[in-house]
């Protein structure tokens, strides 16, 4: 089996370099090859099926491509993936958007779930502080992303429930549930839309952030 | 950064090394599995191509470092 897929994986890989000779392999052939040896080099493994990184959507596959060209999307494209996103996004289904903060601090604190070594039916946690700052408190937090310290005070959000507060507040539902409805290419994970955090996460992830009284906005 | 030479006895040129993590010796097929398993990937072969490619990949950028293997790594 082994020396089989190497034969054809060479063979299809020598057809297809020298179909492009004078130019070198196209994109769709350089793509086509990565899928064949893909399929042959990874198998499903617990909850975690091959179907998740050959099955990625046109968000994904576009922001790819663009990263591999070394190019960025062209405003248009960009704008349009924003908007698919967009529209994509559940709002919570009982109008609530603030959770619990204590809640939300320990979601963002947990990395764990969605390798083939943790357990499904456990809760996912957000990993949040792997990219952010949030509570002062918290010394191990990563550079990837914006620090969120006083995320919701630097905003103007002294009272959330209130009619000024509801744009910020849905924004930061969106942008939890799906980053790249706002950045076509943000390397910020589409919490919600992938499933990682289910609704109930995100409104207290929601409260981490804009509750008045979440260590965040100390 | 996966394109340029870490330097000897750095990445490439550091393995097989006994990983203190998880207390046993790990060759790199082992380190690459456990590189994929973090990042959600699905299970990857140990002698497939995309990690036989993958370490060829990063040992030709590491020519001309010099090995510490066997090493201990975190």
């Amino acid at each position: 089996m082994k020396k089989n897929t190497l034969f054809v994986l060479t063979g299809l890989a020598t057809a297809l370099l020298l179909a492009g000779c004078a130019t070198g392999p196209s994109v769709a052939e350089l793509n086509a090859l990565t899928n064949q040896i893909v399929k042959s080099s990874f198998r499903d493994q617990s909850h975690v099926k091959v179907t998740r990184i050959t099955e990625t959507d046109e968000t994904n596959l576009a922001c790819s491509e663009a990263d591999v060209a070394g190019k960025p999307l062209d405003e248009k494209t960009a704008r349009a993936i924003e908007a698919v996103n967009l529209k994509a996004i559940k709002w919570p289904s009982d109008g609530k958007f603030i959770g619990d903060w204590k809640e939300g601090e320990k979601i963002a604190q947990s990395g764990r779930g969605l390798t083939w070594s943790d357990d499904a039916k456990m809760a996912n946690g957000g990993n949040c502080y792997n990219c952010h700052q949030m509570d002062k408190k918290e010394i191990s937090f990563g550079t990837i992303g914006p620090s969120l310290y006083n995320y919701g005070k630097i905003r103007g959000v002294t009272d959330p429930a209130s009619p000024a507060s509801k744009a910020m507040v849905e924004y930061t539902w969106g942008k939890i549930w799906n980053a790249k409805a706002y950045n076509a290419c943000s390397n910020m994970p589409r919490a919600g839309h992938m499933g990682i955090l289910n609704e109930t996460q995100v409104r207290h992830i929601v409260g981490l952030l804009l509750d008045p009284k979440s260590p965040v906005n100390q | 950064m996966l394109t340029k030479n870490p330097g000897d006895g750095l990445g490439f040129a550091a393995w097989p090394a006994y990983r203190v993590s998880n207390g046993q010796m790990w060759s790199m097929q082992l380190r690459l599995n456990d590189c994929y398993r973090q990042q959600r990937f699905p299970y990857p072969g140990f002698g497939s191509d995309a990690t036989i490619a993958l370490s060829t990949y990063l040992g030709v950028n590491a020519k001309g470092a010099a090995s510490i293997a066997p090493a201990i790594k975190r």
